[in-house]
């Protein structure tokens, strides 16, 4: 009769294995169930939990009863408890992040268990300045443009320069704290060494340019680079180049030429700088004003490799004299400006830096 | 006796009109509560009355916070704590590669160090460390005072035609005899700017622009990003102490940096190539006055400012040897990977580390070390 009811150990272990797998389902879904994440913005910026769940206990009491923390971790979280209609909100100081895991605890008993979902890569770099391909030796700087917001703080974790060989060469950019990033983290600045870049200084002496003429060099940004979601790069990039001759001449704005739309359109005024400049000082150095002095509305674009800016103004053009103001602090690829070089020699009087803060062109529109 | 009622009385009104002017004379007067909104803490610095600078180069202004952290304590105990940033993420529900400390400060007058840390999504958040209690300082209905960076309204209106500002970012905020003094750099154009801030804030900004000559021939100049900087009373007059990218120290007469004006520094040391500075203080053992420099790639440095009052000349000689060093005399310090740098009191400074085994500490060092 015992034999008959008796469970062989296999079948015991079996059995239990999945009484523990249906228990663990279900407290996970209970959990999922008491504990919601807010999402704001991609970004997991609270929990939500019913409030029937606590009928026990008085509302004001909670936030002294309750406690988040990593699931590894015993240190409540920072963070703000409040009351929105029939749910306890908890805001931690910073989002909580993706892959990692979270418990809530009611009087230091568990009371769920929560997990983020890992950031999918959806950000993209849309473009690496400068376009060309072939780059002056003494080049200055690179931009890096992405499609949404990134993390700032550890770039060059994620951005290498190799030689022809495929070897990566160290010490080629500069690691500036913090970051030249753009407001919206978007665009990144990062120099080359300038101490390597200008003649005689120690880095110079010492490393050597950063780059050197007639070389070829690969720009490689890691897809592990992450956003601001914790997320990387929907891919890898490279950008393959040679190195130039060495630039020690400025812009000169009496070589540009300019291309005049005709009146009554809003078709582009075309400026040819003549030489590739910075691609993102074109865009801010250059604004236009009429024969009064006013200035004209409209949106500045770079193209053709950074050496055509188009003007598209607001309102179609009028008849008139117009003037081209281009600030000073306008630079080419190797960091010299409208009034001085980069690397000044101060024995040579013919590069004595001017002071004009703005130069002008004089266009006509019939 | 009616004389002596009138000279009595005569004190008293001049006692109460001292006491008026002083309690109005008080720096935070100015201030407005409410919560400032502080997009990025790049650095910190304390003024007085336990005013504390935030330099936020993402809002391009530096806020004044009044931190109501004025108990004064003489001599501050040790601050001790093991993986720093760990503890610090603990508390935020993240991993430590998932914040970056920014910057550290003292209060002068309570001791206590106030340390800003930039979340992954760069959310700033301002802690303040009490022996080995860490707590965030809130910045919500707060008594404030801000002033921006930004620069004359004609060139913000650029901006009209949807193009970015241009960033400032800050490298290095200080405060001394009544101004603010930022120095930065932009995301845009390679140069060095350095604006000093009256305190209380006006609308009134000192912006010069600083140039160096090289340690080499004095034949090439720059006006390279200034890293990080102090000032200091050198043969009595008042010095910018500088130190740039590539490491030399340079020195800056406070009365020359005129609004507008280009300035050029005396290059007093070079530090060798392949380093960049991270912080500098200034410490007093005695009677004599010391730098302390901390180094990306060389130990903490230290250098006597009564060398430097001595030196004289501005170094335009070529280092001859890769790497080698010029100029005034410096000790070096058992200290590496030291990364941030204040003053706890008059004998010991607060210091961030990253150990060889990895962990980042804070560190505290008695003026033995001096």
């Amino acid at each position: 009769m015992s034999k008959r009811v008796r469970i062989s150990w296999p079948c015991q272990l079996i059995l239990f294995s999945l009484f523990l797998l249906v228990s663990c389902a279900g407290s996970q879904e209970e959990s999922q169930k008491n504990i919601v994440i807010r999402w704001r913005n991609n970004q997991a910026k609270g929990l939500s939990m019913a409030l029937d769940q606590f009928e026990a206990h008085s509302k004001e009491m909670l936030p002294e009863l309750l406690k988040v923390q990593l699931s590894n971790s015993k240190t409540a979280i920072l963070g703000d408890y409040s009351i929105q209609s029939d749910s306890l909100i908890f805001e931690p100081l910073i989002p909580f992040t993706p892959g990692l895991r979270y418990e809530v605890l009611l009087e230091n008993r568990l009371m769920g268990e929560i997990g983020i979902p890992q950031a999918v890569p959806s950000n993209t770099l849309i473009g690496i300045y400068p376009s060309q391909d072939t780059l002056p030796e003494n080049l200055l700087k690179f931009y890096f443009v992405f499609s949404r917001p990134m993390r700032e703080g550890r770039s060059l974790a994620y951005i290498s320069l190799l030689d022809a060989q495929g070897d990566t060469l160290p010490g080629t950019f500069l690691n500036l704290q913090p970051e030249l990033w753009n407001a919206e983290k978007t665009v990144l600045t990062l120099w080359l060494d300038p101490g390597r870049i200008k003649r005689d200084l120690q880095p110079n002496k010492s490393q050597g340019a950063p780059l050197t003429k007639g070389n070829h060099y690969t720009l490689v940004v890691s897809e592990r680079w992450p956003d601001e979601l914790g997320a990387g790069l929907t891919q890898s990039y490279t950008k393959r180049f040679v190195a130039g001759a060495h630039d020690m001449t400025s812009p000169d704005i009496k070589y540009w030429t300019i291309e005049t739309p005709p009146k009554g359109t809003t078709q582009a005024l075309e400026i040819h700088v003549k030489e590739a400049l910075d691609y993102v000082l074109l865009q801010n150095t250059i604004r236009i004003i009429d024969a009064r002095g006013k200035p004209v509305n409209g949106v500045i674009q770079v193209n053709n490799m950074e050496e055509r800016v188009l003007f598209v103004p607001a309102e179609p053009w009028m008849t008139g004299a117009y003037k081209v103001l281009v600030e000073s602090r306008l630079e080419d690829l190797a960091g010299n400006n409208l009034n001085r070089l980069f690397d000044r020699d101060i024995t040579d009087t013919r590069t004595k830096p001017s002071q004009q803060t703005v130069f002008e062109l004089n266009c006509q529109i019939d | 006796m009616k004389k002596m009622f009138l000279s009595v009385a005569a004190a008293l009104s001049v006692a109460v009109l001292v006491a008026y002017t002083n309690r109005t004379a008080s720096v935070l007067s100015g201030f407005e509560t409410g919560t400032p909104e502080v997009k990025s803490m790049n650095a910190l610095a304390f003024g007085p009355e336990g005013v504390l600078f935030i330099g936020d180069s993402k809002s391009a202004s530096v806020f004044a916070v009044d931190t109501k952290d004025a108990e004064n304590v003489t001599s501050a105990k040790p601050v001790e704590i093991k993986n720093i940033d760990q503890k610090i993420a603990s508390l935020l529900g993240t991993e430590a590669k998932n914040i970056i400390i920014q910057d550290l400060a003292v209060n002068p007058i309570s001791k206590k160090v106030y340390c800003a840390v930039q979340a992954a999504n760069g959310t700033p958040i301002l802690f303040k460390i009490d022996g080995e209690n860490i707590q965030p300082v809130s910045l919500k209905d707060v008594k404030f005072a801000l002033v921006s960076l930004n620069n004359a309204p004609a060139e913000d209106a650029k901006d009209q035609r949807g193009r970015s500002l241009r960033v400032w970012a800050i490298s290095d905020l200080n405060y001394a005899d009544g101004k603010v003094m930022v120095s930065g750099l932009s995301n845009q154009e390679f140069g060095s700017t350095f604006r000093s801030i009256p305190f209380p804030f006006t609308n009134k900004q000192e912006q010069s622009s600083l140039e160096i000559y090289h340690a080499a021939h004095g034949q090439y100049e720059t006006n390279s990003p200034i890293k990080t900087f102090t000032t200091a009373e050198l043969n009595g007059k008042k010095f910018l102490v500088a130190s740039y990218t590539c490491t030399p120290l340079v020195l800056f007469p406070i009365d020359d940096l005129k609004p507008g004006t280009h300035v050029k520094g005396r290059t007093v040391a070079e530090f060798g190539a392949g380093n960049s500075p991270l912080d500098i203080i200034t410490m007093k053992k005695g009677n004599d006055l010391f730098l302390i420099m901390a180094n990306s790639d060389r130990p903490v440095m230290k250098v006597k400012y009564k060398d430097i009052e001595t030196y004289e000349g501005s170094l335009t000689e070529p280092i001859k040897e890769n790497y080698s060093t010029a100029g005034v005399p410096y000790v070096s310090f058992p200290m590496v990977n030291v990364l941030q740098l204040d003053k706890l009191d008059d004998t010991q400074f607060v210091f961030l580390q990253r150990r060889a085994n990895g962990d980042l500490d804070i560190r505290t060092s008695n003026n033995r070390s001096l």
